[in-house]
């Protein structure tokens, strides 16, 4: 019976000419952006792989240089593109993928675009997981609104209950029909895999397959919900055109209105600091308090010199079996670090805020919770930008750290004057980044998950008591 | 065989109420109805508006419940099995509703499916469209542009594909030409020369005298008298019938007054 009412529905959406325009129309957005994601992921990463090549080789070749010079001299830590961003991309075009590692200093540079991390997805931006995430539910409401009701107005509802089918089984004919024409869109979706697979892959994400997996169970759900909405609606109200009103409305302000009022509304109240401000926050307190000529980095400066002397059992800094700037210069990377970790906590906790606040409004729009779960699978969120930056800033750590001793074991008296040459260059290690694992991942999303499953179980609720509220009234006329 | 199936004739019941009871709030719809029709018999109820017929129709397809007594196809209690005796019943009201983006053979085919013949082929389907007097162009076309007794014919090939034994019929001659009413009539006369029970609701006395087999007389929600028109001409059913809503105005008026 159900597939009967399948084959019926199917045919009269092959024969409604606005429908065929709509999925046509929205295949070739989805087609096109896919193939517009994966040109900009391609150029992307050519760039980034010829950079990653261009620093390496300057690093190996930049001859005799003192090795804190060097660090000065500095490398980058280039954030790898996954296969899955070229389906959705996140903020990954605007969060920057390369990071500045120097001494003393933990570079803003990239992140003058976090400041507008949540800000930023208000702008729609031709991905293949915007066009899903925007156009499959207007094609799932424009398929399904009239579900119930049209059948309604013609008396044939009368006539299919004659016939002996349930109101579920009406329902989950329409609804199935419904969804069929909609994973019509697949081809984009497909066009994307493809596309990814044929793109080189810097990095292979851990559990890619299940990723990919989670994301076309996540965008099949997303739709169902509105597909069984658009038929609860069609059966609670009198006439077709009253529901598509509705929904049309609801998916204005669900899928257009409500993500971007969220993301204002979390602006608003956990405001991230200006680039500007942040940069001179960052120079200010990691380095005047060390270097600087208050009582307090004099007696900080004081207590470093008396502790290695002690340690070394000598009386004066000549004396040292070390090269004491080198020594000075490591202690002041270890000050700043402490000051990082507690300016950029308070950045990473105002965004996370944000993005705390804009989850809220997923209670009225299954669009918010989606769209995190696409980015976060498919790694281009604010959380795996963060951790690329934590991981990118633990190498420079590292690597700093690394040239430092270099100047205290081998600089001795020359200090400044001590030179590395090409041999230590040409040691010196890569940035290794390994992303997130998927426990990683789910464990920052499980509430979107939990979110978007009950948008789709209540939806089913309203379209189930809807249909079987429709057959009362029919049967009361 | 339970006594149920066997009527004061002592042929098969094939529709058959056992006082039947049905109200909305305040309002008696059926009070106590008893009826039957058996294979190749039509039974037509005349009555008033709101006097039972369309309830008594509802109940047979189980779009009802009752608040007591029963309502059985075949035997069969439609509260108790309402899906398995819709497969016996096919419904044709006043205005069949088709879809108007699909053919009256896709018509056709989707409804005889709904019902569970999701077997027949093109010609089969074919034999029931000319059987109900369409032509096979007819059933190629859009029912868009279908007049109503074009769909009343879809809805009697819809019948005849569901193979079913019990026919209700709900006002289907209303608003029909005089040329489509004549052609229903015949077919209806067909089918129930060919063993199907008819149980027709109209306001038509004179159509009700020229297909009925038995004609009952509702009012108030009971059959108050069954008239036979192999006795009697339309000029008579319609005195009769005159006489009781007569009746049932001066109860009206003699209530007024008290």
């Amino acid at each position: 019976m159900i597939k009967a009412i399948l084959w019926k529905e199917l045919l009269q959406y092959r024969r409604d000419g606005r429908i065929v325009a709509v999925l046509f129309i929205t295949l070739t957005l989805g087609i096109a952006a896919a193939l517009n994601s994966w040109s900009s992921v391609q150029n992307m990463q050519r760039e980034r792989l010829a950079a990653i090549k261009t620093d390496r080789t300057i690093w190996d070749n930049q001859g005799k240089k003192n090795p804190h010079t060097a660090a000065h001299f500095s490398r980058y830590a280039f954030q790898p593109t996954s296969s899955l961003s070229v389906f959705d991309p996140g903020l990954g075009d605007y969060m920057g993928s390369a990071i500045w590692l120097e001494a003393h200093y933990r570079d803003p540079a990239t992140l003058r675009n976090i400041e507008d991390a949540v800000e930023i997805q208000r702008f729609a931006r031709l991905t293949p997981a915007w066009i899903l995430q925007v156009f499959a539910p207007l094609l799932a409401i424009l398929l399904a609104f009239a579900g119930i009701a049209s059948e309604r107005e013609r008396g044939t509802l009368r006539q299919v209950m004659s016939s002996g089918v349930s109101p579920k089984q009406l329902f989950l004919g329409k609804g199935i029909a419904a969804l069929c024409v909609v994973a019509l869109l697949a081809p984009s979706v497909v066009a994307a895999v493809v596309l990814s697979v044929s793109t080189h892959d810097e990095i292979e994400l851990p559990s890619a397959d299940v990723r990919l997996f989670g994301i076309v169970a996540s965008y099949a759900i997303y739709i169902a919900a509105f597909t069984f909405a658009a038929i609860g609606i069609s059966a609670r109200v009198s006439k077709s055109k009253t529901a598509l009103i509705a929904l049309v409305g609801f998916w204005a302000v669900a899928v257009i209105f409500m993500p971007r009022l969220a993301t204002d509304i979390g602006s608003n109240i956990s405001p991230a600091p200006q680039a500007a401000e942040f940069s001179a926050k960052l120079s200010s307190e990691s380095s005047s308090p060390f270097w600087g000529g208050s009582d307090e980095a004099i007696a900080r400066r004081e207590q470093i010199e008396a502790d290695v002397l002690r340690q070394y059992g000598v009386d004066t800094i000549e004396d040292l079996p070390i090269n004491y700037d080198g020594y000075l210069l490591q202690e002041s990377e270890e000050f700043a670090n402490g000051v990082f970790d507690r300016i950029y906590d308070e950045l990473w906790g105002a965004y996370e805020t944000q993005a705390d606040i804009v989850r809220v409004f997923s209670i009225v729009s299954p669009t918010i919770a989606l769209g995190n779960i696409s980015s976060a699978l498919a790694g281009s969120d604010l959380h795996a930008h963060r951790h690329f930056a934590d991981s990118a800033e633990m190498f420079r750590r590292d690597f700093v750290r690394l040239l430092n001793e270099e100047m205290i074991e081998q600089g001795g008296k020359d200090g400044y004057a001590y030179m590395a040459d090409n041999d230590f260059w040409q040691q010196n290690p890569d940035f290794d980044y390994q992303p997130p694992t998927l426990s990683d991942v789910v464990s920052k999303i499980w509430m979107d998950m939990v979110i978007l499953l009950l948008w789709a179980f209540i939806a089913y609720q309203l379209a189930f008591r809807g249909v079987r509220h429709s057959f009362k009234q029919e049967a009361m006329a | 065989m339970s006594s149920h199936d066997i009527n004061n004739n002592g042929r098969t019941s094939v529709l058959q109420t056992i006082n039947l009871r049905k109200t909305f709030g305040e309002v008696i719809a059926l009070e106590g109805l008893n009826l039957d029709v058996s294979a190749g018999e039509t039974l037509c109820l005349l009555g008033a508006n709101g006097a039972g017929k369309t309830t008594t129709i509802n109940l047979f397809l189980g779009f009802l419940e009752p608040n007591s007594g029963e309502a059985l196809v075949n035997g069969r209690n439609v509260a108790l099995a309402p899906v398995e005796t819709k497969k016996e019943l096919a419904y044709i009201p006043e205005q069949v509703a088709l879809y108007p983006s699909l053919t009256g053979l896709e018509n056709l085919r989707y409804f005889a499916a709904l019902a569970g013949h999701d077997y027949y082929s093109d010609t089969e389907l074919y034999e029931f469209i000319e059987r109900s007097g369409l032509r096979k162009e007819q059933a190629d076309r859009s029912v868009s542009g279908y007049s109503k007794g074009m769909r009343q014919k879809i809805g009697v090939a819809t019948a005849l594909a569901k193979q079913a034994k019990a026919f209700l019929l709900d006002e289907p001659l209303s608003g029909l030409d005089p040329s489509a009413a004549n052609e229903f009539a015949h077919l209806a006369n067909n089918l129930r020369q060919d063993g199907a029970a008819i149980l027709m609701a109209t306001h038509d006395i004179f159509r009700a005298t020229e297909l009925a087999t038995r004609i009952g007389i509702m009012k108030s929600g009971q059959l108050v008298e069954e008239v036979c028109p192999d006795n009697v001409d339309a000029s008579e059913v319609e005195a009769i019938y005159l006489n009781h809503m007569r009746a049932d105005h001066a109860d009206l008026e003699k209530g007024e007054a008290a």
